[in-house]
């Protein structure tokens, strides 16, 4: 989930507070597949991831493509906006009543060494594992992902080389996007499902910048990777609950003890 | 030697900016197939945003643009690229945190993939001190090897027209000659440069036409060597005076 932030800050320069609406999203689309549809685990994760990656390219067209770069406090309250407008949206139409997910393996448990473990726990670790090898793969061996990383260094220079921002951009958010859904399929049928669970992340986003530096693009991405390292570590260990409170920790922190941020720069936004 | 050449980019009445007011205003010029044109002028004057105009990154609310007797019209900077037009822009333009190799396959990105692994390897032929730096990070490199590795990545499209905007800015003495060298040898094999430059003395002596900008406008142009002669020219950049304080 803040691998798919990340990339979206580094290429688009924009901090998608919406991300967890699309965390939300995924869950929701997960439910309703699985359901209603009565579709099977591993074809509801591939829909979800799809159709959340397909709502990524219509939100980058119609709202973001305008701001990239353009101005900080735009993005941010641009995709608080469409956050809320996705949260309440699903409160309208859902109810706030969590629902469960029930897939073919909801009781399937694996034993390793003594332990019983849910098979749904490890198929979530395998495809977080899975989907950060893929990006890393693709930011790192094939010309489009160099493309990317490209873009987020240097976009005069991407410019420069002829590559078109607006259509690796999309493709990043289409991505970024994808994977928050990939997250919420994963885990919608290990959690319950409903309308305010992306919300946590709106938090998580602005403590993502705090720790950053306010208005440092590096450093920020560098905190929403760090964030995503030692959630996922903390969450193989202890509750879910204390895996939402290390952001908040560290904010806190942070506005302790180095208020300018992880390089110390300056405020500038 | 003196049969005049053919035109490659025909500018016409070019109007060009950022907001309301335009920063080129009605600049008309022919830029000859084959040479170096150096643009000079003072700080402000709107040279950036007319090599930018040029490749398509800034707003060009008049005039024509016509590259090789097509008009370029509203065509974004990577289809002026596949087109035969390159522009290396003013300042550090290059990928920092991947190395010289990763660069270079960026300077591919229009190419097709068979074609892209020659380019690479025409342009080290070209820059071999890009060879020993491989695995160096962008960032890592000195100024003038970061200007020269810039200039590489465009030229691996093998454009008919580079445009270069300031391409000494920051450099030690020894690397501009460096780069300046690289830009008459890039001249001899036929591509048309035309380059924006405040080391005027050095950059005229191996340019073939100058231009002189202020304000937005032409005010003068010429054969180079004629133009350094230009007792105005010499007053502002040879004669002592910051070029800021000419108006
Ligand atoms: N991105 C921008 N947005 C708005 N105005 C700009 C922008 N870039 C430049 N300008 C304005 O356009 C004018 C001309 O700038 P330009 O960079 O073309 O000058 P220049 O001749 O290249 O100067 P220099 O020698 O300093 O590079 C300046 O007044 C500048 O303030
Ligand atoms: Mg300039």
């Amino acid at each position: 989930m803040a691998m798919g932030l990340s990339l979206i800050f580094g290429v688009l320069e924009i901090v998608n507070f919406a991300h967890g609406e699309f965390y939300m999203l995924g869950a929701m689309i997960a439910y309703f597949l699985v359901a209603r549809l009565h579709v099977g685990y591993w074809p509801m994760i591939a829909g979800v991831t799809l159709a959340v990656a397909a709502l990524g390219v219509v939100l980058y067209e119609a709202l973001l493509a305008s701001v990239r770069g353009r101005s900080f406090e735009r993005s941010i309250l641009l995709t608080l906006g469409v956050s809320m407008v996705l949260q309440n949206g699903a409160i309208a139409l859902w109810t706030t009543t969590p629902r469960m997910v029930e897939t073919e393996y909801a009781y399937t448990n694996v034993t390793a060494g003594g332990i019983r473990i849910p098979l749904l726990r490890v198929f979530a670790l395998a495809l977080a594992a899975a989907a950060f090898a893929a990006l890393f793969t693709v930011l790192h061996r094939t010309r489009i992902g160099k493309a990317m990383r490209g873009l987020a260094q240097n976009p005069d220079a991407a410019l420069m080389v002829g590559i078109d921002p607006r259509a690796v951009s999309r493709l990043a958010g289409a991505i970024g996007i994808g994977l928050a859904g990939l997250a919420g399929a994963a885990l919608a049928p290990i959690y319950s499902v409903h309308p305010t669970m992306g919300f946590a992340f709106v938090f998580k986003a602005f403590a993502v910048i705090i720790v950053g530096g306010l208005g440092d693009v590096r450093g920020a991405a560098i905190a929403a990777v760090a964030l995503g390292v030692v959630e996922s570590f903390v969450a193989g260990f202890f509750p879910l609950i204390l895996v939402d409170a290390v952001a908040f920790v560290a904010m806190i922190l942070f506005l302790l003890f180095r208020p300018a941020g992880l390089f110390g720069r300056g405020v500038r936004v | 030697m003196t049969e005049p050449r053919p035109t490659i980019l025909d500018l016409r009445e070019v109007t060009a900016g950022y907001g309301d007011e335009p920063v080129v205003v009605g600049f008309s010029h022919r830029v000859p197939a084959a040479a170096i044109t150096t643009l000079v002028g003072p700080n402000g004057a709107g040279k950036s945003t007319l090599l930018r105009a040029i490749y398509g990154l800034v707003v060009q609310v008049g005039g024509r643009i016509v590259f090789e007797d097509e008009e370029l019209g509203d065509l974004p900077p990577a289809a002026r690229l596949r087109r035969g037009i390159g522009f290396v822009p003013q300042g550090r333009c290059n990928f920092p945190l991947m190395t010289v190799c990763e660069n270079l396959q960026l300077g591919t990105y229009t190419l097709a993939r068979a074609e892209a692994t020659r380019a690479v390897e025409r342009v080290l032929a070209l820059f071999p001190v890009l060879r020993a730096r491989w695995r160096v990070l962008a960032g890592n490199l000195s100024g003038g090897e970061q200007q020269l590795l810039e200039m590489a990545m465009v030229l691996e499209t093998a454009p008919r027209l580079l445009l270069l905007d300031e391409p000494s800015l920051g450099l030690s003495p020894a690397n501009l000659d460096q780069v300046f060298d690289t830009i008459a040898d890039i001249r001899r094999r036929g591509v048309t440069v035309v380059m924006v430059e405040q080391n005027v003395e050095a950059a005229l002596a191996i340019s073939d036409t100058a231009v002189v900008m202020d304000l937005g406008r032409k005010v003068l142009e010429g054969p180079a060597h004629a133009v350094m002669e230009d007792p105005r020219v010499r007053a502002v950049y040879l004669g002592g005076t910051a070029a800021g304080e000419s108006r």
